[in-house]
């Protein structure tokens, strides 16, 4: 039941559910469409929340999205906060055009795993902006 | 050109250089034999999407373990 509810409620908030468990070749669908349609879509491309601030485990299904649907993907990093009063601080870095990048819609699969790394790079350079913004503060202070 | 014909080329470009596509048959096993994980399951899929117009279901996956299951369901014999 209160699955059901959870479930009803992150629907309604547009979340796209997705079977972590099997290859949810529907919920790539669903996403695939929703970037069609000029949606905005945020991925975790760890595969989820992570506690650690490891950046490099990028996994590749997020490049099939970008691929598919022709969006580009705009690498963040989410500073990690000390308490939930503390302000949220967010990294935007260089959009990744994988199609340009790439070439074409439908590259290798070792072309894939090479646009994950671009985007595990990306995603290090936005931590590593953080990282040197807070030593100069610090060093300010 | 046959259905196994048109998937061999397709593995052959796609998973380039990782699959030895003429070795391909029937009833080579997609993640015993070619050692595609759940992305290149995911991105197989997609190819087939694109080159003959088939969709696959999440419940299709649960069926597809060989080649020939994925010919069946491009043409329309799986159970």
């Amino acid at each position: 039941m209160q699955g059901r509810i959870r479930s009803l409620l992150l629907g309604g908030m547009g979340c796209i559910k997705i079977d972590r468990n099997i290859s949810d070749i529907e919920a790539i669908r669903t996403s695939i469409k929703r970037l069609k349609q000029m949606h905005l879509l945020t991925v975790f491309p760890q595969g989820g929340i992570i506690e650690s601030d490891d950046v490099s485990s990028v996994k590749s299904g997020i490049i099939l999205l970008s691929l598919q649907s022709g969006a580009p993907i705009v690498p963040m990093y989410r500073a990690k906060r000390n308490s939930i009063w503390q302000r949220q601080v967010v990294v935007i870095g260089e959009p990744l055009d994988c199609i340009q990048t790439a070439g074409t819609k439908m590259p290798t699969i070792h072309d894939i795993q090479k646009l994950s790394c671009e985007l595990a790079a990306r995603m290090d350079d936005c931590k590593k902006t953080y990282f040197k913004k807070i030593t100069h503060k610090e060093q300010k202070q | 050109m046959n259905t196994l014909e048109k998937l061999k080329e397709m593995f052959s470009k796609v998973f380039d250089g990782d699959i030895d596509a003429s070795n391909v048959t029937e009833t080579t096993r997609l993640k015993e034999d070619l050692g595609l994980n759940s992305i290149a399951m995911l991105y197989m899929a997609i190819a087939v999407e694109e080159k003959f117009g088939t969709k696959f279901s999440n419940n299709d996956f649960e069926k597809i373990h060989t080649v020939g299951d994925c010919i069946a369901k491009i043409e329309g014999r799986l159970k």
